[in-house]
């Protein structure tokens, strides 16, 4: 039984013969893993050297470099706010600001960590919509600061990994 | 078109490329870069990450020259030469890059010189004091990263201080075959780590020290001991193993201490590296590790008697039984010397013993220049024996076949290195028991004491001569003054008895 589960396995030896060289397969990879698993772990990292043979110190370069990678435990809840130029213009950085300060006032008043993030990430391509916002993997349009506040609280309070979602409950793992 | 074909046929003729640097011609082969061809004719231009020993990584961009007809400038680390090309490496336009980009190799470095190993040779000092801005325009917050890490048994690595040029990195993908280092994050955060938990802990972790431009690898061994401009090097031979490694000793003259050894490029024999078993080698040399007079049943005889008393017990052993031991580890002028003026003293040829090591694999190797026979001079002390047609018998640890002998006097030339020989002291302590024993040797020990005679001898470094190492090559030894101002060699020694037996 190998470290990763069966369905992972088959997604990373597909990646390693896909390419001219192995260490090509190392970012598609990683996404896979960070998929299933929510974050990279060092032992993820390992055991790619230890089963596949990639070696640890490329991945990890590779897993440093880019910042999409995930590699502390990530909260229930990923709020992505679209600070391009459209969401921008649009008051993209007032939904931002109104989240973060939300999440002060969560802390000072509970005294626990929001089950929240917030990030600000590059265009998601709905400028016709903005500003934009992803939740987990909902998609969100026209996410003024009320509507903000307001999906904080449908998706906290009902403890929902989705609101309208079509799709099954993600998996949502704990802190390590 | 002509000149293309003219171009095809000059390489197809002798493969050599014909272009001027800096005005002089130079005929270098196809496929050489620029910086090399450079260095060809004695023009140095500043580099970092280019190592001649690793693969072209191109990223320090501090070695650009102007080629004429290029509208920019290029790197001559990863430029090749082609027919007719005009270098000019100390161009305006190729110094004023060059200064830019120390600038901003220097925009995170924390500049602590004084407290820094590296200082003396370092490549940032040098190419700074070369093509440096001196007003710098750099108010910027530094980016502070990780200090004085515990990386491996003889490293310390200090991020700060790293201008990412990536040797270490290449060095332990291409030489050491270990990858263990790798640089993560990106931007002004890069910088050199390894996998958490992991540590460089290969025989050659040393040369990282080497090839690092910068103080970001140092040495455990070395740190804050000494300052580098103190040192003074001599070109000699390394006696750790039979692969015989061409190396630097480094001694501060003024203290008579040695603190490092360093490869010299060879490429016949080392090319650009050696082990780190091999940089131990200046351990025994120092006057705290060895004996400085010699002694007759554990009491100090003046230098001026010794040979003396090296006479008279080789003259009271006339017509009797004599026997040599000999270890690998002293030169072949040494051996032929000894050889032959034992013979001359004595009339007859002593019974001959080779002590080696007591467990020993003297064909092993690691596949980059280490090698299991830890003796310098196997080949050479074979070739002396076969020479003076002399049949030895070889002792390892039990000295049994020596007793059977029952010499008269036994002369033991001792190793240089008891390292190699792992633990000594039972057969110094059986040879003891022998009832006439010369013992030349370097290390002080109080087994030593109970000889009739010991001798303390030279140590490589204060020789001169020659070793042939595993491949029947001989390479140079050259000689410091010695540690200890009066110490004879066996080539004054016996040289000195001849001439008293002849008056």
């Amino acid at each position: 039984m190998g470290y990763f589960s069966k369905e992972l396995t088959k997604i990373i030896e597909g990646y390693i013969g896909r390419f001219e060289t192995k260490r090509s397969s190392i970012l598609p990879i990683l996404h896979a893993i960070q998929d299933e698993k929510d974050w990279i772990r060092d032992e993820d990292v390992l055991a790619l050297e230890s089963e596949f043979n990639l070696p640890a110190v490329d991945v990890r370069e590779v897993l440093t470099f880019y910042t999409m990678y995930r590699t502390s435990p990530v909260k229930p809840y990923r709020i992505e706010i679209c600070n391009s130029i459209s969401c921008w213009l649009r008051g993209a950085d007032k939904t931002i600001e109104t989240l973060e300060n939300h999440m002060a006032r969560w802390k000072q008043k509970t005294g626990n960590e929001p089950p929240f993030e917030v990030h600000a990430v590059a265009c998601l391509g709905m400028c016709g919509h903005a500003p934009v916002a992803f939740v987990n993997k909902d998609r969100h349009l026209n996410v003024t600061p009320e509507l903000a506040l307001k999906l904080v609280e449908q998706y906290t309070s009902k403890n929902l990994a989705k609101v309208e979602s079509k799709q099954e409950t993600q998996n949502v793992e704990g802190g390590h | 078109m002509t000149n293309t074909e003219n171009t095809l046929n000059a390489e197809k003729t002798q493969n050599l490329v014909n272009l001027t640097i800096d005005g002089k011609p130079v005929s270098v082969p196809h496929g050489t870069s620029v910086i090399e061809a450079a260095k060809k004719i004695g023009s140095k231009i500043p580099h970092f990450c280019w190592h001649p020993g690793l693969s072209v990584a191109g990223v320090c961009r501090l070695c650009m020259v102007k080629i004429e007809g290029n509208p920019k400038l290029q790197i001559g680390c990863n430029t090749q030469v082609t027919e007719g090309m005009k270098v000019e490496t100390k161009h305006q336009e190729a110094k004023e890059a060059q200064k830019w980009a120390l600038e901003f190799h220097l925009v995170n470095h924390p500049l602590d010189c004084p407290t820094c190993d590296q200082a003396g040779e370092c490549k940032l000092q040098d190419y700074y004091m070369q093509v440096g801005r001196y007003d710098s325009q750099v108010n910027e917050e530094k980016v502070l990263k990780p200090k004085a890490l515990d990386v491996g048994t003889e490293l310390i690595l200090d991020t700060e201080r790293c201008i990412l040029c990536s040797r270490c990195v290449r060095f332990e993908d291409q030489v050491s075959k270990t990858s263990s280092l790798g640089i993560f994050n990106r931007g002004d955060h890069s910088q050199i780590g390894l996998i958490p938990g992991r540590r460089i802990e290969h025989n050659y972790s040393y040369n990282l020290v080497d090839i690092c431009p910068v103080g970001a690898f140092t040495a455990r061994d070395f740190r804050f001991k000494c300052r580098v401009w103190f040192l003074e090097k001599t070109k000699t031979t390394c006696p750790g193993c039979s692969t015989g490694c061409s190396v630097s000793v480094f001694g501060n003259k003024m203290e008579r201490e040695y603190y490092r050894l360093k490869p010299e490029v060879d490429h016949e024999v080392n090319g650009h590296w050696m082990c780190d078993y091999g940089r131990k080698m200046y351990k025994h040399c120092n006057a705290s590790a060895r004996q400085s007079v010699p002694q007759k049943n554990g009491t100090p005889v003046d230098w001026n008697r010794i040979t003396n008393e090296l006479v008279q017990e080789l003259t009271k052993a006339r017509n009797k039984k004599v026997a040599l031991v000999l270890t690998p580890q002293y030169t072949n002028e040494e051996y032929a010397l000894v050889l032959s003026s034992i013979k001359q003293i004595l009339g007859t040829t002593p019974t001959v013993f080779i002590w080696r090591p007591e467990t020993e694999n003297p064909t092993e190797f690691d596949g980059v220049l280490f090698r299991g026979d830890h003796n310098a001079n196997t080949k050479g002390l074979e070739r002396a024996l076969s020479q003076a047609n002399i049949q030895a018998e070889i002792i390892r640890g039990n000295i049994e076949p020596l007793k059977n002998a029952n010499p008269d006097l036994t002369i033991v030339l001792g190793p240089e290195i008891e390292m190699a020989y792992g633990n000594i002291e039972n057969t110094l302590q059986s040879l003891s028991k022998l009832s006439n024993v010369v013992y030349f040797g370097v290390t002080l020990s109080d087994t030593t004491k109970q000889f009739s005679l010991t001798v303390p001898t030279k140590v490589f470094v204060e020789k001169n001569g020659t070793y042939l190492n595993y491949n029947s090559m001989p390479r140079k030894l050259i000689a410091n003054a010695p540690v200890f101002s009066q110490i004879m060699g066996l080539d004054d020694m016996f040289a000195a008895a001849l001439q008293r037996i002849e008056q």
